[in-house]
Order: C-alpha cells, then sequence, then structure tokens
C-alpha cells in the first residue's frame, strides 16, 4: 500500500497541502475535549476553572476510596464480562456458521449487524416494556444481554475476518480424514484464531464497560455501572471527581486495547494458500 | 506436508471446491453444523433484538400511542430539530471525514501515524467521555474560553454561553461521529486504483479532476457507508444531546428517553410510536443502503 500512496499524494497535487492541513485542523479538533480531561482531573479546587487551581491528585484519591465508585467498578466489571463472553460466543459462532452456507448469508448479516444502528433509547424501551410483561425485574443480568446484543455484530466482524484468514484446507484435511463438524470447530478453527478470540473479546468488553443508555435504563435499583454513575452524578454538577473517573476509564482502556492491539501484531495468523 | 498432501490433491480431483461449504451435487445448502452453529445467534437475536423491538410496537399499541404523538407539539418540533441536526451533522462530518481520510492515504509516516492515532484515540473513548470534554470545554471560565481569549479570538471580559445550547451540541455531535466517517472512507481509498491515478495524471488531469472524477468516485461505497452510518447514528443519538442541549433542544432520542423515565410506571405509548417510527425508519434506510454497500461493516474496528 506505501507504493500506491506516491501516486495519491502526488495525484493530488496543489490540493494536498490544503487537504493535509484541514485534516490536522481536524486531528486537533478531535485532540481538544479529551485533552481537557486531564487537567480538569488535577484541579485542587472543588470547582472546574481555567487554569485549574493548582495541581493534586486529591480527586483520584477520594475517587478510588469512595465505595459508591467502587461498587460502581464492581458491577462494571461483572457486567461487562458476562456480557462479552455472550457477544463472544454468539458472534463466533455466527460467523463460523456464515463460513458454511453457500448462499444467503447477505441477508443474515444485514441482521446480525443491525444492532449497530439501533438507537439505544427505543430499544431499551421495548427490552424493559417486555420485561415488565413477563414479571422480570432488571438486574445485571439484564444489562449484560442487552450490552451482548450490541456487542455481538463487533464480535461477528472480528471473528468474520480472523476465519477469513485461515488456510482453508486445514479444516478440510480435518474433514477429509472424517471429523465431525464440532471437531472442525472446537479442535482445528477456533484454535488457529485464538489470538483474534481474544481481542474480540477485549473489544467487546471495552463497548461493554463504556456502554451507557443500556447501562442506565435497565439498571437495577441496587446499583448501576461506572458510565451509568458519571451519568447521574454530571447531572448535578461536574466536578474533578468525575473528570478523574473519566481520565481512570480512558487510561485502562488505553491499556487493554494497546496491549490486544500489539498482542495481534505479533506472530501472523496462519495464512490462506496464495 | 501429509497432512495437507491428500485433501490437495482431493480437491484439485474436485476442481477446488471451497473447503467447508457443502459439497456441489449433494443439494445440501449449508455445509455441516452451519444449522447448530446459527442457531444460537438467532436464538439470541431473536429473543434479546426482536423481542424488544416487537414489544415496541406492541407498546405503542393500536392508535392511541399514535394519536397522542400526533396532537403532542413537542413531537414534531423534535422530529424536525432531529431531522435538520442529523443532516447537518453528516454534511460536516462528510467533508471533514473525507478530507481527513484523504490525508491519512497521502501522507507520509510520521503524520499519517498522527492522524490515525488521533482518530483511535477518538474511537477507543466512550462517547459519554467525549461529551464530558466537551461540556468540560464550553464550562464558563473554562478552557474554551480561556484558549478564544488566549488567542485574542474573544474579548476579555467576553464570555461564551454553549453549554445546554443548540450551536453548542454540533462539534460534539461532530466530534463523535468523526470515526465512523472516516473509517469507511478510509477503508475504500486503500483499495483505490493507482494505474488510474497515473493515467489520470499522464492525460494532464488537474489535482480537483483527479479527485472529483477519478479518487472519490472509487471511494463511493466507502462514503454511502459511512454517511448512511453517521445520519441513522444521529437519527437515535441520545447521549450527547441529553448533556449538551438545552430544554428547547429535544431530538427524538431525548424525547423517547425522557418520556420513558417520566412515566417509569405506567404508559409508554406516546414514546413507544415515536420510538417505533424512529426504528422503521433507520431500519428501512439501513437495509436498503446495506444491499448497496456495506454500511456496518466497511471500517476496520
Amino acid at each position: 500500500m506505501a507504493s500506491a500512496d506516491a501516486p495519491l499524494g502526488s495525484a493530488l497535487g496543489a490540493l494536498r497541502r490544503p487537504l493535509v492541513v484541514l485534516a490536522i485542523v481536524t486531528a486537533l479538533f478531535l485532540l481538544l475535549p479529551v485533552a481537557t480531561i486531564l487537567p480538569a482531573s488535577l484541579s485542587d479546587g472543588a470547582s472546574l476553572g481555567f487554569p485549574p487551581q493548582g495541581l493534586s491528585l486529591r480527586w483520584y484519591q477520594a475517587v478510588l476510596a469512595d465505595p459508591g465508585w467502587a461498587d460502581a467498578a464492581a458491577r462494571s466489571l461483572r457486567v461487562s464480562a458476562a456480557g462479552a463472553l455472550v457477544a463472544l460466543v454468539a458472534g463466533t459462532s455466527a460467523a463460523l456458521g456464515l463460513t458454511r452456507l453457500r448462499r444467503g448469508t447477505r441477508p443474515l448479516r444485514t441482521l446480525f449487524m443491525a444492532p449497530v444502528v439501533l438507537p439505544g433509547v427505543v430499544y431499551v424501551l421495548g427490552f424493559y416494556s417486555a420485561l415488565i410483561r413477563v414479571g422480570l425485574a432488571r438486574s445485571e443480568w439484564t444489562i449484560a444481554a442487552g450490552q451482548a446484543t450490541l456487542a455481538f455484530p463487533v464480535v461477528l466482524v472480528l471473528t468474520s475476518a480472523a476465519l477469513g484468514g485461515i488456510d482453508p484446507n486445514i479444516p478440510q484435511a480435518a474433514r477429509s480424514l472424517g471429523a465431525r463438524w464440532w471437531t472442525v470447530v472446537l479442535r482445528v478453527e477456533l484454535p488457529m484464531v485464538r489470538r483474534s478470540l481474544l481481542a474480540a473479546f477485549v473489544v467487546a468488553f471495552t463497548l461493554c464497560f463504556d456502554e451507557l443508555v443500556v447501562a442506565l435504563f435497565l439498571a437495577p435499583p441496587s446499583g448501576d455501572t461506572v458510565p451509568a454513575h458519571i451519568w447521574t452524578s454530571a447531572q448535578d454538577a461536574l466536578a474533578p471527581d468525575i473528570a478523574a473517573v473519566a481520565v481512570l476509564v480512558i487510561l485502562s482502556a488505553f491499556i487493554l486495547l494497546g496491549a490486544t492491539s500489539l498482542l495481534l501484531r505479533g506472530r501472523p495468523e496462519l495464512r490462506a494458500r496464495p | 506436508m501429509t497432512l495437507t498432501a491428500v485433501p490437495a490433491e482431493a480437491a484439485a480431483l474436485r476442481g477446488d471446491i471451497a473447503p467447508l461449504e457443502p459439497r456441489p451435487g449433494t443439494g445440501a445448502r449449508a455445509g455441516p453444523g452451519a444449522a447448530w452453529l446459527l442457531a444460537l445467534p438467532l436464538g439470541l437475536l431473536t429473543l434479546f433484538l426482536i423481542g424488544p423491538l416487537a414489544m415496541v410496537a406492541v407498546t405503542a399499541g393500536g392508535t392511541s400511542g399514535f394519536r397522542q404523538a400526533l396532537a403532542d407539539p413537542t413531537v414534531g418540533s423534535a422530529v424536525l430539530r432531529t431531522l435538520s441536526i442529523a443532516v447537518a451533522v453528516t454534511a460536516i462530518t462528510l467533508v471533514l471525514g473525507t478530507a481527513y481520510a484523504l490525508a491519512i492515504t497521502s501522507t507520509r509516516r510520521a503524520l499519517r501515524a498522527l492522524l490515525i492515532g488521533v482518530l483511535l484515540i477518538g474511537f477507543w473513548t466512550s462517547i459519554l467521555v467525549r461529551t464530558l470534554g466537551w461540556v468540560l470545554l464550553y464550562e464558563p471560565s473554562g478552557p474554551l474560553e480561556g484558549l478564544l481569549h488566549i488567542t485574542r479570538l474573544l474579548p476579555a471580559a467576553a464570555a461564551i454561553n454553549l453549554l445546554q445550547t443548540t450551536p453548542g451540541m454540533y462539534p460534539a455531535m461532530v466530534h463523535v461521529m468523526l470515526p465512523y466517517m472516516v473509517l469507511p472512507i478510509w477503508a475504500a481509498l486503500r483499495s483505490h486504483d493507482p494505474e488510474q491515478l497515473r493515467a489520470a495524471r499522464s492525460l494532464g488531469a488537474r489535482p480537483f479532476t483527479v479527485l472529483r472524477w477519478v479518487l472519490l468516485p472509487q471511494a463511493r461505497a466507502g462514503i454511502i457507508a459511512g454517511a448512511v452510518l453517521v445520519f441513522t447514528l444521529s437519527l437515535g443519538f441520545y447521549i450527547t444531546p441529553r448533556l449538551l442541549g438545552g430544554p428547547s433542544d429535544i431530538t427524538i432520542g431525548t424525547l423517547v428517553g425522557d418520556q420513558f423515565e417520566a412515566s417509569l410506571s405506567g404508559d409508554f405509548s406516546e414514546p413507544a410510536a415515536v420510538g417505533l417510527l424512529l426504528v422503521v425508519a433507520v431500519l428501512v434506510l439501513y437495509s436498503v443502503t446495506d444491499r448497496l454497500v456495506r454500511v456496518t461493516e466497511s471500517w476496520r474496528p
């Protein structure tokens, strides 16, 4: 691809510079709000102002010691893990199933990817109405179920891509040696895409962790997740402790996703025959 | 290798079929295990996707919900407002996003890594956190005001008032939507045909002509995918309008959310009716365009 960019870059000629300048301005625009959260969290005073009044870590200390935030964090971890696991199993299963269809993959994929465009507020309204109708209460399970549905398409895309990159002769070999389909899946295909499965889980986990609408409206009375807690706290007043939580969330997401990216960049997957 | 030798020859004899698909001539429509493998996700989606959506339709229930919605003056204005916001946000992100994607594909290593990095930072931080950043920026005596004062774009005594206002929502929404626009366009641009570019240049085409008539048409699928994705996401948006919009800046998303919250014990027929219309519109738009371009898949997450 690098060699193809030289003609593109020079083909754009005089347009290249203004486009790049516009892109850089846009990049600054993208960074600006994220960049203000960090100094706001380090403010010494109780209110947010600019420039921040003194630097201190007191808000981080306050947040880490606060049982309300700790409870929300624990709940977030539980719910996200459960949701991501369900999304992983369902998404991988869907990806595997789609590789075995000769026709009809298109409408199925459209259905499977639909949660991405669905308006969350309407979705939770229907979900809640259904809960009332069957007499179930909102719980951590309901959050996990809703978030799993939203994370499912992402897992599908990631695992489909990974499965598409394996050498097709190998599962074929297993099949012609007499292996039943579940053996091929469990002992041949899935082990070959191990790393992508892990990556898909991490991405789904991050998605569920950050998810707000389902967590907000389908939360049990016993407590909420971290994003929901941020939301309700932010309704009253935006204090530096919320900024501190936001920084912690960003950092953990980066570490998690960054580590996964590095993991995937390691040993290349078994590639298809040229 | 003995493991692949036998099937390779066998495959050659059979005419090199795709390995996991059903063998031709057997009349099967699906390879082994397909039914079981697809049953799980289909079951999950039926229960947790189609179920809730069906309940929205049921709750909107007959005509009472729709009658209430039509009688409610806030609904009509919310719909119009949402449409205009969605169109504006899509247009802005289209321009900025295309420029960004073009810049990524035409710059050298360092700058390109920077641009991609910033984009991924935006993608990896949650919508809530990004919106909170905008709230912080808009704070009275906050960073944005300070920045404008320092750069002399605003006189020192003046204050900005963007929190909970309509114009304040736009930058934040563009911010949130930009990665969804850039990624499909960038993916499409990466598979451009360099030969056509070379041919165009050697025939003396000016840069704008190359862009307009050669490059962008090749990226058309990505552009459409990005635009449709951003538009549909903007229609149902809740978080950013709710946090940054004022009491008169109601969108369909915030309307449904607020009504849902308000009547937490009782009658959801009005928000369900409005929500149903939104969902139907979104699904129609999505399924129609998904036939042409892969709206939700044309990016590398």
